[in-house]
C-alpha cells in the first residue's frame, strides 16, 4: 500500500504541474474550455498550413463574423495575410504547442489598458508571456470567436525578427493607429475559418449543454427511504416522495465553490383498512448551503467535458405536518424542524443548457411530535432525479 | 278472519323501510340457552350493570381488542390485544372486576389480573353461540352450535373450580331446544317433549354427569326461557302461542298471556314483544310483581326495533334506521329520540346509549338519554395501529 502512495506522490505533482499552465484553479470549466480552444487552434493552424484552395486562407465565402472580416480585406491586405500565414504558421504552431512558454489568467472584471477607455476581451503581456482573459466575455463566446481571440493573443507573444507585434501602429498594408490590431484580428479570423473546414471550429453553435455557466436552476423529484421505526409510527410507506427546486450560484464562472439555496418538499400518504384510514405527511424546507463543483472528464469533446459533479452540503429549516384521518377522526399535528443534508449531483449534459441530474444523498431531519408519538431521528438515504438548466449571469 | 294481517303489515313495513335486519323477528334469540353470542357479526355492544358500575363493551375490529365504556364516568378501557376475528371474538365479564371470559370460537379463556396465565378454561367442538350464567354464584353454561353445554364454576377471582360438558340429549329421549340459568344454580332447559328439565348445575359438576329433574308442563312448542332476577322458583317460557310464567315449586303455569309471533330479548328485564298492526302498537311482556305477566303498550309508528332494553320504568330501543328511542312505559311517552348519521355498533341501557363507529382511529359517542348530551371519545386506537 505504501508503495502505491509513494508512486502516486511521485506521479501526481508532475500531472498537476502539467495542468498548472493556468494560474488559479486549473480545474475550472473555463480552463477546460480554454484547453479545448487551444486544441481547436492547433488544428486550425494545421489546416491553414495545408490549405491549397484557389481563394487561399484569407478569403471566405461564408456568412459569419470571421468571414465578414476577411471579405473586408483589399487585395494588398489579402496578399499580406496569405504570406503571413505561409511564413509564420509553423512558428506559431510551435509556440501554441509549447505549454511551458506561456500562462493564462482569468479576470472577473473588464480588462482595460492604461489610458484606454475601452475594455478588451483579453490582453497579452509579452514580457511575462501571460494572456489574461475577461472570463465573463470568454464564457459567452462562440468557439470561432475564441479561436480568433486566442490566435490574436498568441501572435502578441510571437516574435517576428526579434520583436512581438502590439496593437498600435501600422504594419504592411494595414494602416492607421490600429493597423497592427486589425492584422492580428484578420490572422485570427483566417485561422478560425480554416478550422471550420476541418470541423476544429464548428460552423454552428453546438446545441450540447456547456458547463460555462455560473447559475444553475435545478428541478428534481425522487424519494427518501425511511427507517422502520418511523414507518411504523407515521403509518407510511417505506419511501416518501420528495421534490426540490433550487439554485446554485458560482460567484465567478471560474469558481468551483458556490452557494445554493433550495426548497425541499416531501409528500407521502398511505391508506389502510381498504381506504378507511389515511395517513399523510407533508414537509417543506428552505435550505441553504455550499457546493463544490468537479469536472471529472477532460476528453477534449466540449459536450462530454461539461459533465459535472456537485458536492453539496446544506442546512435547512421548515416544518412538517402529519395527519391520521378517517371518516370520524382527524388527527393533524405540525412541527417546525431543522435539517442537515449531504449529497452529490451528477450532471450529465443534454442540449440547450439542460443537464440530466442524478442526486443521491443523506438527510437528517430530527423532530418529534409528542401528541402523535411520531419521531424522526435517523439519517436517511435520498435519491432524486431531474433536470438542471444553466445560465451565465 | 284475520288473514295473518300482522304478518302482512310487518312485511309491508319491511319492504317500505328496506331493512332486512329490521324485519328479523329476533329468532336468533330464540332456541338458545341463555344470552346469544355472535362472535362474528354482533348487532350491538353488550351492557353489564353492577351494583356500583355500568359498562358497555364490545370487540373493536381495528384495535383488535375489547373496548369498555363506563357511561357515567366517561372512562374508556381496553382488554389486551385479542387478535383478529377470524375464529370469532366475544367477551363476558365475570362478577365484579376480578376476572372476565374471552371467548374465541369454541374456547373460553379466563382473563384475570390475579392469574394472568390462567389460559383456556374449557373447549367445545363447535363455535360457542350462547351462554347462561349466574355470575354471583360463579356458575356458567356455554353452548355451542351443536348444543353441547359446557358447565363451569369459578371462584370470585376467576379460578376454575369445576368444569364438565354434556350433550343436548338428556334422559335418553329429551331433546333440548332452549333454556336459561336462574338464581339458585338451576339451569332450566326446555325440551320438545312437553317438559322442562331443571338441572342442578353444582350437582352436575360434582358428578360429571347431568343431575336434573324433569317437570312435565303443557307446553306445545317452547322456544325461549326468561329469568326473573333474584327468583329461584320462577321462569318465563315462550310457547307457540303464549307466554307462560312457571312456578318451579308447584311445577305449574301460574300466569299466561296469549301471544303469537313474538320477539324476545334479554336486554334489561327478560321480555317478549310483538307488533299489533290493528292498533299500530307494540306490546312488551315481562314478569311483573307477584304472579302476573306485565304488559306495556307503546306506539312507535314506523319504527322497527333492532335492540330493546326493558327496565322498570322505561323502554329503550334502537331501530333499523339508526334511531335510538326512549319510551316511558306508564303512558308510552316517547321521551327522547336520537339518530346516528353513520353506521355504528350501539349498546343501550335504561339511561345511556353508546355508539362505536367504524373508525380505525377509534370513535365513540356516549349519549345521555335524559339530557341528550353526547360525549365523544376519539383517537384511542392510534397507538395500537402504530405498533
Amino acid at each position: 500500500m505504501y508503495k502505491l502512495i509513494i508512486m502516486l506522490a511521485l506521479v501526481f505533482p508532475p500531472l498537476l504541474e502539467a495542468s498548472s499552465t493556468f494560474v488559479g484553479n486549473g480545474g475550472s470549466i473555463l480552463d477546460s474550455e480554454l484547453r479545448g480552444t487551444i486544441h481547436s487552434l492547433e488544428l486550425s493552424i494545421e489546416q491553414a498550413m495545408r490549405e491549397k484552395s484557389e481563394i487561399g486562407v484569407c478569403a471566405c465565402q461564408g456568412e459569419n463574423r470571421q468571414c465578414a472580416l476577411l471579405k473586408s480585406l483589399n487585395n494588398s491586405e489579402k496578399d499580406y495575410c496569405q504570406k503571413f500565414i505561409e511564413d509564420h504558421s509553423p512558428g506559431l504552431l510551435k509556440l501554441v504547442r509549447d505549454r511551458n512558454a506561456y500562462t493564462f489568467q482569468w479576470s472577473p472584471s473588464a480588462l482595460r489598458s492604461e489610458g484606454q477607455g475601452r475594455s478588451f476581451d483579453a490582453m497579452a503581456n509579452a514580457s511575462t508571456r501571460t494572456i489574461t482573459f475577461d472570463e465573463n466575455r470568454f464564457a459567452k463566446m462562440s468557439v470561432a470567436d475564441r479561436v480568433q481571440l486566442l490566435a490574436h493573443e498568441f501572435l502578441h507573444l510571437y516574435p517576428i525578427e526579434g520583436e512581438v507585434i502590439g496593437d498600435d501602429g501600422e504594419i504592411g498594408p494595414f494602416k492607421g493607429e490600429s493597423g497592427k490590431r486589425r492584422l492580428l484580428d484578420v490572422m485570427g479570423a483566417a485561422y478560425a475559418v480554416s478550422g471550420m473546414k476541418n470541423t476544429a471550429v464548428p460552423l454552428k453553435a453546438s446545441k450540447g449543454s456547456s458547463a460555462v455557466k455560473n447559475l444553475y436552476i435545478h428541478a428534481m423529484g425522487g424519494s427518501r427511504d425511511i427507517a422502520p421505526g418511523f414507518k411504523r409510527s407515521s403509518l407510511m410507506e417505506e419511501n416518501i416522495a420528495t421534490g426540490s427546486l433550487g439554485v446554485t450560484w458560482f460567484p465567478r464562472v471560474t469558481d468551483n465553490f458556490g452557494l445554493f439555496a433550495a426548497s425541499y418538499t416531501e409528500s407521502g400518504s398511505k391508506t389502510h383498512f381498504n381506504g378507511q384510514l389515511e395517513s399523510e405527511l407533508e414537509l417543506f424546507l428552505i435550505e441553504v448551503g455550499a457546493t463544490y463543483r468537479l469536472l471529472p472528464i477532460n476528453s477534449g469533446y466540449r459536450w462530454l467535458d461539461s459533465t459535472q459533479i456537485f458536492f453539496n452540503g446544506a442546512l435547512g429549516f421548515g416544518g412538517v405536518e402529519h395527519t391520521f384521518k378517517d371518516d370520524f377522526v382527524n388527527l393533524k399535528k405540525k412541527k417546525t424542524l431543522s435539517s442537515a443534508s449531504l449529497g452529490l449531483s451528477l450532471q450529465i449534459p443534454l442540449i440547450w443548457n439542460f443537464w440530466f441530474t442524478a442526486s443521491p444523498g443523506l438527510r437528517y431531519m430530527p423532530y418529534k411530535i409528542e401528541d402523535l408519538d411520531i419521531e424522526s431521528k435517523t439519517v436517511d438515504y435520498t435519491t432524486q432525479f431531474g433536470v438542471t438548466y444553466g445560465i451565465q449571469i | 278472519m284475520a288473514f295473518r294481517s300482522d304478518f302482512l303489515m310487518k312485511t309491508l313495513y319491511c319492504l317500505v323501510f328496506f331493512s332486512l335486519a329490521g324485519c328479523s323477528d329476533s329468532k336468533d334469540e330464540k332456541y338458545m340457552i341463555g344470552i346469544p353470542i355472535d362472535q362474528f357479526n354482533p348487532i350491538g355492544l353488550e351492557f353489564r350493570e353492577g351494583p356500583e358500575q355500568q359498562k358497555f363493551y364490545g370487540y373493536d375490529e381495528f384495535g383488535k381488542r375489547i373496548v369498555f365504556v363506563d357511561p357515567q364516568s366517561k372512562e374508556v378501557d381496553f382488554s389486551p390485544s385479542l387478535g383478529d376475528r377470524s375464529e370469532g371474538q366475544a367477551w363476558l365479564p365475570g362478577s365484579g372486576d376480578s376476572h372476565a371470559f374471552h371467548i374465541k370460537g369454541g374456547r373460553v379463556f379466563v382473563v384475570s389480573a390475579a392469574n394472568p396465565d390462567a389460559g383456556e378454561a374449557l373447549k367445545v367442538s363447535g363455535t360457542i353461540e350462547s351462554y347462561a350464567a349466574e355470575p354471583n354464584e360463579g356458575l356458567y353454561a356455554f353452548v355451542d352450535e351443536f348444543f353441547s353445554i359446557a358447565l363451569l364454576k369459578v371462584d370470585p377471582e376467576g379460578q376454575v373450580l369445576a368444569q364438565w360438558t354434556g350433550g343436548a340429549i338428556i334422559d335418553g329421549a329429551n331433546n333440548i331446544v332452549a333454556g336459561e340459568m336462574i338464581s339458585g344454580g338451576k339451569l332450566v332447559l326446555l325440551t320438545d317433549q312437553q317438559s322442562i328439565i331443571v338441572v342442578d348445575v353444582e350437582g352436575s359438576l360434582a358428578s360429571q354427569k347431568w343431575v336434573y329433574e324433569i317437570v312435565a308442563l303443557p307446553i306445545e312448542s317452547a322456544s325461549w326461557a326468561g329469568k326473573i332476577e333474584g327468583r329461584t322458583d320462577r321462569v318465563l317460557i315462550l310457547d307457540k302461542d303464549s307466554l307462560d310464567l312457571v312456578d318451579l315449586t308447584s311445577k305449574s303455569i301460574i300466569s299466561t298471556q296469549t301471544i303469537e309471533d313474538a320477539n324476545v330479548s334479554k336486554r334489561g328485564i327478560d321480555h317478549a314483544f310483538l307488533y299489533d298492526s290493528n292498533t299500530d302498537k307494540y306490546s312488551f311482556y315481562s314478569a311483573g310483581a307477584g304472579d302476573a305477566i306485565d304488559r306495556h303498550e307503546v306506539k312507535i309508528s314506523g319504527l322497527i326495533p333492532e335492540q330493546t332494553h326493558l327496565s322498570d320504568q322505561n323502554l329503550v330501543l334502537t331501530t333499523d334506521s339508526r334511531q335510538i328511542v326512549k319510551v316511558r312505559l306508564v303512558d308510552g311517552l316517547v321521551q327522547a329520540s336520537y339518530s346516528n348519521t353513520q353506521k355504528a355498533l350501539v349498546g343501550i341501557s335504561a339511561d345511556y346509549a353508546v355508539s362505536m363507529f367504524e373508525s380505525p382511529l377509534g370513535y365513540l359517542e356516549i349519549l345521555d338519554l335524559a339530557t341528550g348530551k353526547k360525549t365523544v371519545v376519539e383517537g384511542h386506537n392510534r397507538e395500537v395501529l402504530q405498533n
